[in-house]
């Protein structure tokens, strides 16, 4: 009980109570539903691996985003982490492939470029018509996506960057001056 | 906004006290160690967000007791505010306007205008041009937002840099790919310097003038020779390798310097203590009359120790040319000279600190 509890405590966001709980809960649950995620967590560690082209997580050599014929390979969205695509995804709008960094460039977090999936992006360059840039609008965000910009200075390709403004639902008296400001100078025409 | 009264609890070493206000002048008196100090820390602490004393938060807390709270209440002719903050002994603080949590600290800035004098401001003319750049970083921080946020993100991208200097096998390219957004928060910084030295050097010369001095005084702002986008960007191609050797960035806005000059010459080396404090008392005036320019209203004064900084003459002159549209909140060891005389006229309240009164058992 103790090394189950040790054990849920150590994922995001689980606080020792709420370990607490789901080790008792799993005591109360029948032995098939402990057996079957059991299994779905080894096959997790097993069966999920790296896709071979974008860096989502997939069964095969390719995601089932990378294997559908019918999403555009010629555009390309580059997002920091796997759980973007998700969001992405959801919306149901993008029909184009990833292509996942693994993180943002932040030396004061010990991470470069080089630390990034930056060597294969460039190779999918001369490959790609749009290159969509959704890295986060921070700091850290805007200078990873100058750098990839960069890396495709002399090909024909666009590159975009996704808009910032104001949230769905939103009220102008609750946002910050930032926020504002950049709505402001990206606004469009009616 | 003026200040009604203010209350605190378990701040420093004071347990329980409130504190009401005059709308002209409040003067504080009491021997040393009665907390008449730190009454102005409470207040200044609402105005500012952080104390005058000391970085360390947890500091503020009275021993042995599970947190302080301030509470101040405001008005003017308008409407009326209520100013609070609470601090754990962990060093963490939340603040509130009216009774709504402020989420980021920078939004509780400018509801309480203030300018404080404390006698360990005479750093601002003896010390070096740090204190200098952390005076202008003050008063335009808490004057023009986008100031606060230029220069908020400029030293993010100068940590980021000089990390990415100081990385194992740091490769030109990806200590370059900084430079883009440093240079850009250093362009609006010194824009906005340049734009603020223009305006608060004539009124330090003005608030000089007034002295009745014969030599004159002033401010000599210098930023770099480079202190143009495009100058910049070159120079830190330039320096490349020096900062690669240094590991971190040798040039930008963090080397501006700002020289106060008498008759000419820098005060620094060149004036008496009775100058230099003249000069001090100059710079809260000129930043008074700035704050009052930017915000539209005066800020309250707040004056530690006013004797300490100023001789009774020259306490005499600042007062009388505060007296009008300033609230002012004065500590004083002693009830003399200018504040005995200032003590009889209508709008003063005298509090008195003690022992007694400010720590009871």
């Amino acid at each position: 009980m103790q090394k189950v509890i040790q054990e849920l405590g150590k994922f995001p966001g689980i606080g020792r109570k709420t370990a607490q709980r789901l080790g008792f809960h799993l005591l109360t649950v029948s032995p098939a539903a402990v057996a079957e995620l059991a299994g779905a967590l080894t096959d997790l560690k097993e069966k999920v691996r790296e896709c071979r082209l974008c860096h989502n997580i997939a069964e095969d050599e390719l995601c089932p985003v990378c294997a559908d014929p019918a999403r555009d390979p010629r555009t390309v969205c580059v997002v920091e982490r796997v759980i973007d695509i998700l969001m992405f995804e959801r919306m149901g709008e993008y029909r184009g492939r990833y292509h996942v960094l693994g993180g943002i460039i932040s030396p004061l977090d010990g991470i470069a470029p080089a630390d990034l999936n930056l060597d294969d992006l460039t190779t999918r360059l001369p490959d790609i018509d749009e290159l969509i840039i959704a890295t986060p609008p921070s700091i850290e965000g805007d200078t990873t996506a100058h750098y990839i910009a960069g890396l495709a200075e002399n090909l024909p390709l666009q590159i975009t960057r996704l808009a910032r403004g104001l949230p769905m639902g939103s009220n102008l008296e609750y946002t910050d001056e930032a926020t504002l400001a950049n709505a402001y100078s990206g606004r469009v025409e009616l | 906004m003026q200040l009604v009264d203010i209350h605190l609890h378990n701040f420093r070493a004071i347990k329980q006290t409130t504190i009401h206000f005059a709308p002209q002048r409040t003067i504080i008196v009491g021997d040393n160690g009665t907390g008449k100090t730190t009454i102005l820390e409470a207040i200044h602490l609402l105005a500012m967000g952080r104390s005058f004393r000391t970085s360390k938060h947890a500091q503020l807390v009275q021993e042995s007791s599970d947190g302080y709270r301030v509470m101040a209440n405001l008005k003017n002719e308008s409407r009326s505010l209520t100013l609070q903050a609470a601090g754990l002994p962990d060093g963490s603080r939340r603040m509130w306007i009216n009774g709504a949590p402020v989420d980021k600290l920078r939004d509780i800035l400018g509801q309480l205008p203030a300018v404080t004098m404390i006698p360990e401001d005479i750093a601002l003319l003896q010390g070096s041009d740090q204190e200098r750049r952390a005076f202008i970083d003050r008063v335009l921080g808490t004057t023009d937002r986008r100031y606060l946020e230029a220069l908020v993100a400029y030293r993010h991208v100068l940590r980021q840099r000089n990390g990415a200097l100081r990385q194992s096998g740091a490769q030109r390219a990806t200590v370059e790919i900084w430079n883009g957004p440093l240079v850009a928060h250093a362009e609006s910084i010194w824009r906005k310097r340049e734009a603020f030295l223009r305006v608060f050097s004539q009124l330090f010369s003005e608030a000089w003038a007034g002295h009745g001095v014969g030599l004159p005084a002033g401010l000599t702002y210098e930023p770099p020779a480079y202190a143009r986008a495009d100058d910049y960007a070159a120079h830190l191609l330039a320096k490349y390798a020096a900062d690669a050797r240094l590991g971190r960035t040798s040039s930008g806005p963090h080397r501006d310097r700002l020289t106060v000059t008498l008759d000419g010459r820098p005060s620094r080396s060149h004036a008496s203590m009775g100058e230099l404090k003249l000069l001090l008392a100059t710079f809260k005036l000129a930043e008074s009359r700035y704050v009052r320019q930017c915000l539209g209203q005066a800020p309250v004064m707040l004056m530690d120790d006013l004797f300490a900084t100023l001789d009774p003459g020259r306490a005499a002159l600042v007062l009388e040319e505060l007296s009008g549209d300033h609230q002012v909140v004065i500590t004083t060891t002693a009830l003399e000279g200018p504040l005995r005389d200032a003590a009889s006229q209508p709008g003063t309240e005298i509090v008195h600190c003690s022992r007694e009164a400010t720590w009871p058992a």
